[in-house]
């Protein structure tokens, strides 16, 4: 699909690629036929198809960790699917005024830098981080009963050891037995059980991710342009868990929040 | 014969006094013309840098948050 506008005005060409639209000939072929001066890669599936063409100036967006997996490559730049930690953790402070323990699970070779960035932040306030290590996903759970009765707030970070379909599931039934709220950072966990979801607004990381283009488009190297966090927080939270735990949010923040009612 | 000589070298030197008053003149017209088409060549390539730049918005899926993405990638710049 060909495209024109946004990204240095209406003169620029953008084509839109679909991957599992393509049929006959491979998408790298297809790629390199277009001969673009840039890619913007949409997801992992579309950064793994590009990121081996040499030469290439590559944005990503909605990709997990992107800065720290790419942080080595000169052509490849963008926005991770994250919010940044630092603002993560002051909506949790003021969300929960009262909560100064915080607790977190973390593998440190998928999350050190994360929960480096978090401990620094946590330093300067009223808050201290319970942060305990894994390293697979069968210790989760023991690893959750091991901290759940030192912590106010068990922050779920994504983490591919520490969330997954089994290990999700148990944290919550844990964390509620314990009566914890589960902050998570994703929609889709607050409505199987988390208290909130501190996510990406998926339309803002694609516009920080076409400043960046503008950037490279107008001469600047990409390797001095440095994979960011997405900047925007989409709030939400579960009213519903909130009245069973019996626990009131900070109304600002209630005020910006997105609200579900059910619990799957 | 003489006066034939003469005459020709009277027209040399009137020649090359024409040509002596009007060089500078010749001088600013050329330098004008070249300034004015390169200034005309830096500006039409300019547009054209513009007007060339091509990307390729890949994405493995229909997917409603890439797709967002992708919106939001193309009103990204200028903002």
């Amino acid at each position: 699909m060909k495209d024109s506008g946004g990204v240095l005005g209406p003169d620029a060409e953008i084509v839109r690629l679909v991957l599992s639209d393509l049929s006959g000939v491979g998408p790298q072929e297809y790629i390199r036929n277009e001969e673009p001066d840039l890619v913007l890669a949409i997801g992992m599936d579309a950064l793994e198809t590009v990121e081996n063409i040499k030469g290439l100036p590559i944005v990503y967006v909605m990709i997990l960790d992107g800065a720290g997996r790419f942080s080595d490559r000169e052509n490849i730049t963008g926005v991770s699917m994250v919010v940044e930690p630092e603002k993560q953790l002051e909506i949790i402070c003021r969300a929960f005024p009262d909560s100064e323990r915080i607790g977190l699970l973390y593998d440190p070779g998928q999350s050190g830098e994360i929960v480096r960035r978090i401990q620094e932040a946590a330093s300067g306030k009223n808050t201290s981080l319970v942060a305990r290590k894994v390293y697979s996903p069968e210790n989760v759970p023991a690893a959750f009963m091991l901290i759940r009765d030192e912590i106010d707030v068990f922050w779920m970070l994504p983490d591919l050891t520490v969330v997954g379909p089994e290990t999700v599931r148990s944290m919550f039934l844990l964390a509620m037995e314990a009566g914890r709220p589960v902050v998570s950072f994703s929609e889709k966990y607050v409505e199987l059980g988390a208290l909130m979801s501190i996510g990406v607004d998926p339309y803002d990381m694609g516009r920080q991710a076409g400043r960046m283009a503008e950037k490279i488009l107008a001469g600047k190297q990409v390797a001095s342009i440095s994979g960011r966090d997405a900047t925007k927080a989409v709030i939400t939270v579960n009213t519903r868990i909130a009245e069973k735990l019996g626990i009131v949010i900070n109304e600002k923040i209630l005020g910006r929040a997105r609200s579900i009612e059910q619990v799957r | 014969m003489y006066l034939t000589l003469s005459s020709f070298g009277n027209g040399i030197k009137r020649e090359a006094w024409n040509l002596k008053n009007i060089l500078p003149e010749c001088i600013m017209l050329w330098a004008a013309r070249a300034l004015l088409t390169a200034a005309l060549l830096m500006f039409f390539s300019a547009q054209g840098a513009v007007a060339a730049h091509k990307i390729l918005a890949v994405q493995g899926m229909e997917a409603r948050p890439y797709t967002q993405a992708y919106e939001g990638f193309r009103g990204g710049a200028g903002t």
